[in-house]
């Protein structure tokens, strides 16, 4: 067991790093969703005027 | 103590200006009017305690428009300390209209009269100190965009608020209609729940029989009859109805104090003026808007643009980025599967879209100087006399030039249309404008099947989308769904001025940033996906990598394939691709990255990724059509969830949705089926004969009569 952890580390850590990271994504991805309902559309960054979702998140802050 | 600060004053009048450089925040700020269409809060800099509440632009505070409504709610109901009316100085007899509406509201009020420098510019004169004393309140000139006096107004705004001094409107009716008026305020004035410094202002909206008002205060029949006689025997004297007669009287008051405050230059044509008897005269308005497309399309796309984006492809990304990638995953002794999801997967798929961003950042910045400078206003009044005769009206050209940014906000925008079937029919058409991530899709088609002229194609783009709008426009205002009268419109120019480099950077920047963020996550994480339903599969009953083909995608795509072979495109890797658009539409580009497993250059530039996907297509007609569905089928998710909050029903989102796709289906049809036919590359089959009949039909619904236009407007 040890030796094939030995042999394959590097494919372990940057499959661990990768995961972590595509989690990260997600999480992101779904608070977004939650939080106003937007999907980091340029839309927010029209100053989140339209969406109404994220007048709730400002709204919650 | 905290201080609640309002931001009231016409459209287009510089309050979102104002508010950034108050709040230090970066909302977006457009040169025309009603921009901002829901209120926005932020804390004064440097001052915690301060809270500063943009509102949207209003003319009156009668409750006629979303933004009417909006604005005054949170006047009557949040009772801020006070409000900072911001006046346009080269437009003040229009701008004191709404002046003498707040006074009303009995709220402590200063004035920021803002443009001044461009006051000065055209010679005018306005003298502050008897504007003051005629209008009742302190006055500071203000110019939002340059940055000077604003801190001055904040100063000024927060010592009067807290002097809790309510206002006083100086200005009077005439004898009789203030007559009427202590008559009617007798039913209201002992009432609890008016706040006695608002007592005036419920008396003249029930003087003007406002609706809301007379909703909220509940009156009695008999207290109604009442009122209602003291108000029909002002109408017989002054022979008008009651709010022409408020009207008209506070625009005598204003047109007296312009008498004594303003001293206006000899009246003659300003450069504005100069400038639109070019750009918005009948004959060269649509000439002049065509080219002003063209250029900008063609800069960004083609020329200056690939240039930048050859560069991030081929250095940044082909030797940098994957080069090093692929050199360190190596050297760690990480599996080939793993190189393969990092390379070929993420980072092609996320690179691809990346590759493309000085495009979307050059896209961007030209269409910040147009809004800047106020030509884009000019788009919307040019475009009205072109909408009006097919049915939509100018009001529903704003959403349009919002969507060429993104779908979301182009479709929140139209919460502005109060004509329910108008608006509604403008949620459907507004998503047919390309959007910044659809350029990407465009560079690449482009390059792929019309190398010789790519620089064309993205203008070309542009005018089918809104020739798409339009003949949806004709076609569907036939159907009962959508017949009726377009909304009227009407829309204040604004002066063109030069655009602030600082405010069209940021702009720039907000709207292209995005994309960066949603290639680390939404592209990132679909790239992930693409590259494992694509390399793997079940062969000979067990699971493991397998070729594309046979791959979870490749199965699910070719049996989906089918359906898209009349319009050319019949392969699993366009209809995955093109299916993958509906994640973000840039991750049809990320998707072909990834199935052709390029290790390096994988943007429109390179030349393996070109010849990759030309091969998918047999000839130039099935790779336009494959653009045309892209650009014309439904939207991504986050636009139909947008369509959907609009919509506010499952029913109109799925009749949103199917129509766009359906319309899709049959441009691409017709592109595909017709240009092969006559170019030679197709015989005549069972498809020209499905494409024959959707142009038949397609013309039935453009030149069929309308069924529900009125016999008097046939007439006419």
């Amino acid at each position: 067991m040890l030796e094939y952890i030995i042999n394959n580390l590097g494919t372990i850590v940057v499959s661990l790093i990768v995961l972590a990271l595509l989690v990260l994504a997600v999480v992101r991805i779904r608070r977004q969703r939650k939080q106003g309902g937007c999907a980091g559309c340029p839309g927010c960054s029209d100053g989140n005027m339209y969406c109404g979702g994220c007048e709730l998140n400002q709204q919650k802050k | 103590m905290n201080i609640k600060v309002a931001l009231a004053g016409n459209p287009n009048s510089g309050k979102t200006t104002l508010f950034n450089t108050l709040t230090g925040s970066n909302q977006y700020v457009g040169n025309w009017p009603g921009v901002t269409v829901e209120k926005k809060e932020g804390r004064l800099k440097g001052n915690k305690d301060v809270n500063i509440v943009d509102l949207p632009g209003i003319y009156s505070l009668s409750p006629y428009t979303l933004e009417e409504v909006v604005t005054r709610d949170f006047l009557i109901n949040e009772k801020p300390d006070v409000i900072i009316n911001l006046v346009d100085a080269t437009n003040i007899e229009r701008n004191l209209y709404l002046t003498t509406q707040l006074a009303e509201l009995g709220i402590p009020m200063v004035i920021a009269l803002n443009m001044i420098d461009l006051l000065r510019k055209s010679g005018d004169t306005i003298n502050i100190e008897k504007l003051s004393k005629e209008i009742g309140c302190e006055i500071v000139e203000v110019s939002a965009l340059r940055g000077t006096g604003v801190m001055e107004v904040a100063n000024k705004a927060i010592k009067i608020a807290k002097s809790q001094k309510a206002m006083q409107p100086i200005h009077k009716f005439g004898a009789e209609v203030e007559f009427a008026l202590s008559q009617i305020s007798d039913f209201i004035k002992n009432r609890e729940d008016i706040a006695p410094e608002l007592i005036r202002w419920y008396t003249i909206k029930l003087f003007e029989r406002d609706s809301k008002v007379l909703e909220k205060l509940q009156l009695s029949k008999n207290d109604l009859e009442k009122i209602e006689k003291i108000i029909s025997d002002i109408e017989k004297k002054f022979d008008d109805d009651a709010e022409s007669i408020i009207t008209n009287e506070r625009y005598e008051f204003i047109e007296k104090v312009v008498k004594i405050a303003v001293k206006k230059k000899s009246p003659g044509m300003t450069t504005s003026d100069k400038i639109d008897r070019i750009v918005t005269n009948r004959v060269l308005a649509l000439p002049i808007f065509a080219l002003v497309v063209f250029i900008i399309y063609f800069i960004s796309v083609s020329t200056v643009g690939t240039l930048i984006t050859d560069w991030t492809n081929n250095v940044f990304f082909g030797e940098w980025v994957m080069g090093g990638a692929t050199a360190l995953l190596q050297k760690i002794g990480a599996a080939e599967w793993l190189q393969s999801l990092i390379v070929d997967g993420i980072i092609s798929g996320v690179g691809a879209v990346l590759g493309f961003v000085p495009q979307m950042f050059l896209l961007f910045f030209f269409l910040s100087l147009l809004e800047d400078c106020g030509y884009m206003a000019r788009i919307a009044f040019i475009m009205d006399r072109i909408f009006r005769k097919f049915g939509l009206s100018g009001k529903s050209f704003i959403p349009l030039l919002i969507s060429s940014g993104c779908g979301v906000p182009g479709v929140m925008a139209t919460k502005t249309i109060e004509n329910e079937k108008d608006r509604r029919l403008t949620t459907i058409v507004c998503t047919f404008i390309p959007c910044g991530a659809k350029i990407p899709v465009i560079g690449l088609i482009a390059a792929s099947m019309l190398p010789e002229y790519a620089g064309f194609v993205a203008p070309a783009v542009y005018f089918i989308g809104i020739f798409a709008v339009i003949v949806s426009g004709i076609a569907l205002k036939k159907t009962k769904l959508f017949a009726g009268d377009p909304s009227p419109f009407v829309m204040e120019l604004p002066q063109y001025h030069l655009p602030a480099f600082k405010s069209v950077i940021a702009h720039m920047w907000e709207r292209g940033s995005s994309f960066i963020k949603k290639a680390g996550t939404i592209i990132f994480v679909s790239s992930a996906a693409i590259w494992f339903l694509t390399n793997f599969g079940i062969a000979n009953g067990s699971f493991g990598m397998v070729e594309g083909s046979d791959s979870f995608l490749g199965i699910i795509g070719g049996a989906i394939a089918p359906i898209f072979a009349p319009l050319g495109f019949g392969s699993w890797e366009a209809t995955v691709s093109t299916f993958s658009g509906l994640v973000a539409k840039e991750n049809v580009v990320a998707t072909f990255g990834i199935f052709f497993g390029l290790g390096a250059d994988i943007a429109e530039s390179d030349p393996t990724l070109v010849n990759k996907v030309a091969e998918l297509f047999p000839n130039v007609f099935a790779g336009i059509s494959f653009l045309i569905f892209n650009m014309l089928c439904a939207p991504c998710f986050a636009a139909i969830g947008a369509i959907r909050r609009e919509m506010a029903s499952g029913k109109w989102t799925l009749i949103a949705v199917g129509y766009q796709t359906l319309l899709a289906y049959i441009f691409s049809l017709m592109i595909y089926q017709l240009g092969g036919l006559i170019s030679g590359t197709l015989t005549f089959g069972a498809g020209s004969v499905l494409a024959i009949i959707a142009l038949l039909f397609v013309l039935y619904m453009i030149f069929r009569p309308n069924p529900y236009v009125s016999a008097k407007k046939a007439r006419s």
